[in-house]
């Protein structure tokens, strides 16, 4: 009877496949929430806004709606099904909403265990999928503008904000802290210069406080000046492939190329302008670090708003993957730049101190490019001309 | 095991020929053997006659490894002062032969064998592949990234990393990264376009140096899927599908330690097209063999049925 048995064991995943489709489906047509929410307990349960979708997920309905059909076909393949503890089978709803509330509360893995009746190590396997599912389907959230249309938008947004003419990000960066045991010496490339353990995490945002270029995976002990030049984006940008050099700002005025805007802790370049350092500046040197300041306040905010959504992220986590944080970082970040473009309020609060890296002290970097230099100067004696009488 | 055959006869005239080359005097009664020894001591087991000279660069005292010992030693301790003149002889010819020959460590006899054919020991100049990355670089040191971008120090390197083993992991068989801790990780890049890769990082206090960790098992995954699934990854659409592919194609040029990222997005296409996975394995194929395309070519034909004829 063996061919009989081969032919069964063929016919299960289609089976599972069916059901999970079928689920879907049936839970897509009612109202899936009211369902959902009824199968909360623990602490989670006592809240009083429980029952409110946007304070459990911190999403609209309607980017949930879209994160859901963008993983529904990579979610649907996968062979294995997924149940709650009493048996009822997952649906793809059920599965986003579960991976979403673990990557944004930073509760462990037992807590939303508890509180939606599943054993920890499923919310592990539904969150992991998900992860890869968006990695692979939403990546396109996240890219350099790949339009003439797109990047003048940009750069006529940042001008709006504090004149700043050509600009075509902000760049920063942060740190996403480790639990890991300090006796072993392996960690300790992990260690950063505060002395904790974290990765750290780059990110070039344009106005709209969405990411445009995110570098992660390396570790804390390096430099933010390191993590820049073994970018992609340096990379590209020294060769001139991105962020032009030289393009007249208006007729008659100063060459002013394209340039991304970043802090003391980033180097000197002709298309990265960092501000004016040292004690005795001019009052132009002051005012331009000031338009400096506001402009790349945008990445600050973004990074800020970022760490407060993507609580997995700012909850200190007890010895992780450390091949699979980075992905989880990502993932984290195109879920940020899809809420922006769904133009979701409800997303992430808005911390008032707009700073992501608490107790960090801000990195100088004291190298300056010699065709950086005289870029800076242009554009500050662009801004000066600029001024009102 | 073959007797020892006297060395005499067989290179009398190149030893001769190479004495009086050096001006020494030409004794008829002095053996190879012993006129390279002071202290001949009789080796019973001395290699065939064909490897005379790497037997002989072999039953060498350890300490003459040293590639150019100054002329006259001064006289070790234990030594008796009759035997200067032997040695100031000995050392003579020992310069003269390391002038020919490199003269590595006579340890390994089977590897000399191969070696012998080429030098086993270069002596080019390898320019100093440490890129130091402290905020205080110059301009010329931010223009070499300590990335894997670096070709020309991927390159110097190329050929001591081919030696590391595949899969060892932990420790680094690179001589000049043995100073250096290593770390693994994963490092995302978006603007990279393999946007996520896997690579090793040395550490020595502020210098960092970056290579393309060694990927074996990129298909891995493939294998595992069932046949459901891979019916429904062909179906799937992939706007990631490129993206993937040059993922794929860094991983497997970083498998050939050439360490280099693709750059522009012509290169990444050739290398997508050199890249494709072949669909049925071919294991009766030498991994040497070049593989141009999926389909056999004409060139390649002839030399398949070469080989199965060869298996017959």
């Amino acid at each position: 009877m063996g061919p009989a048995r081969g032919f069964k064991k063929r016919r299960r995943p289609e089976k599972k496949a069916d059901a999970a489709v079928k689920a879907a489906a049936d839970l897509d047509s009612g109202d899936w929430w009211d369902e959902f929410s009824e199968r909360i307990t623990g602490p989670l349960s006592l809240s009083k806004e429980a029952g409110r979708f946007e304070s459990v997920l911190k999403i609209s309905r309607k980017a949930f709606n879209y994160i859901c059909s963008l993983v529904r076909e990579d979610l649907i393949t996968k062979t294995s099904n997924f149940t709650f503890s009493n048996g009822q089978q997952m649906s793809i709803n059920d599965q986003v909403a579960i991976a979403l509330r673990r990557l944004n509360s930073g509760d462990s893995l037992l807590s939303i265990g508890l509180s939606f009746g599943l054993n920890h190590s499923t919310v592990s396997q539904v969150t992991w999928r998900f992860v890869e599912a968006i990695e692979e389907r939403g990546i396109h959230h996240l890219q350099w503008p790949n339009s003439e249309q797109e990047l003048e938008m940009i750069k006529s947004k940042f001008e709006k904000m504090q004149g700043l003419p050509n600009c075509c990000g902000a760049i920063d960066s942060t740190h996403i802290m480790m639990c890991l045991p300090a006796a072993d010496a392996s960690n300790k490339v992990w260690l950063d210069p505060e002395k904790n353990h974290s990765m750290v995490m780059q990110a070039i945002v344009d106005p709209n406080m969405r990411f445009r270029d995110i570098v992660t995976g390396w570790p804390g002990s390096m430099s933010e000046f390191s993590v820049l030049r073994s970018s992609g984006f340096f990379k590209l940008c020294e060769k001139g492939a991105r962020l032009k050099r030289k393009k007249m700002t208006e007729l008659g005025g100063p060459e002013i190329g394209e340039y991304i805007v970043g802090d003391s802790a980033f180097p000197l370049l002709p298309w990265l302008i960092t501000p004016y350092q040292g004690k005795e500046l001019s009052e132009s040197m002051k005012r331009f670090n000031n338009k400096h300041l506001s402009t790349r306040m945008v990445a600050q905010r973004a990074l800020t708003k970022f760490k407060d959504t993507w609580r997995i992220l700012q909850g200190e986590m007890w010895r992780p993957d450390k091949n699979r944080l980075p992905r989880i970082i990502l993932v984290c970040c195109v879920l940020h730049n899809i809420i922006i473009d769904m133009g979701d309020e409800e997303g992430g609060a808005t911390s008032a101190a707009n700073c992501h890296d608490m107790s960090y002290k801000q990195q100088i970097c004291s190298f300056s490019d010699k065709d950086g230099v005289p870029a800076r100067d242009k554009l500050s004696q662009y801004l000066s001309s600029r001024l009102p009488p | 095991m073959l007797c020892s055959i006297p060395a005499s006869r067989a290179s009398s005239s190149w030893l001769n020929r190479l004495r009086a080359s050096k001006g020494f005097p030409v004794p008829s009664d002095l053996d190879l053997e012993q006129f390279l020894r002071p202290s001949s001591i009789p080796n019973p087991t001395s290699p065939p006659p064909e490897l005379d000279v790497a037997g002989l660069l072999s039953a060498r005292p350890p300490r003459s490894r040293k590639k150019h010992p100054p002329l006259v030693d001064p006289p070790a301790p234990g030594k008796r002062i009759g035997d200067d003149e032997e040695l100031q002889l000995f050392d003579l010819m020992r310069n003269a032969l390391s002038d020919l020959f490199v003269m590595g460590d006579p340890r390994d006899l089977a590897a000399r064998r191969k070696g012998l054919r080429k030098q086993m020991n270069p002596r080019a100049c390898v320019p100093s592949a440490s890129a130091s990355v402290d905020c205080g670089a110059s301009r010329a040191a931010l223009e070499t990234p300590p990335s894997s971008a670096d070709n020309s120090v991927a390159e110097a390197q190329k050929g001591r990393t081919k030696m590391r083993k595949r899969g060892t992991g932990g420790q680094a068989a690179d001589s000049d990264l043995s100073a250096y801790s290593r770390t693994e990780v994963t490092v995302i890049d978006t603007s990279s376009s393999a946007w996520k890769s896997e690579k090793a990082l040395y550490r020595k206090g502020m210098v960092w140096k970056v290579r393309e960790k060694k990927v074996g098992n990129f298909c891995r995954k493939k294998r595992r899927l069932g046949l459901g699934e891979k019916i429904a990854d062909k179906k799937r659409v992939r706007p990631l599908a490129d993206l993937k592919g040059r993922d794929l194609c860094a991983k497997l040029e970083s498998q050939d330690e050439r360490c280099t990222l693709i750059d522009n997005g012509a290169n990444a296409k050739e290398f997508v097209d050199h890249c494709q996975m072949p669909r049925r394995p071919k294991s009766w194929r030498s991994p040497r063999l070049p593989q141009k395309s999926s389909s056999p070519s004409k060139s390649s034909l002839p030399f398949r049925l070469q080989v199965i004829a060869a298996k017959k």
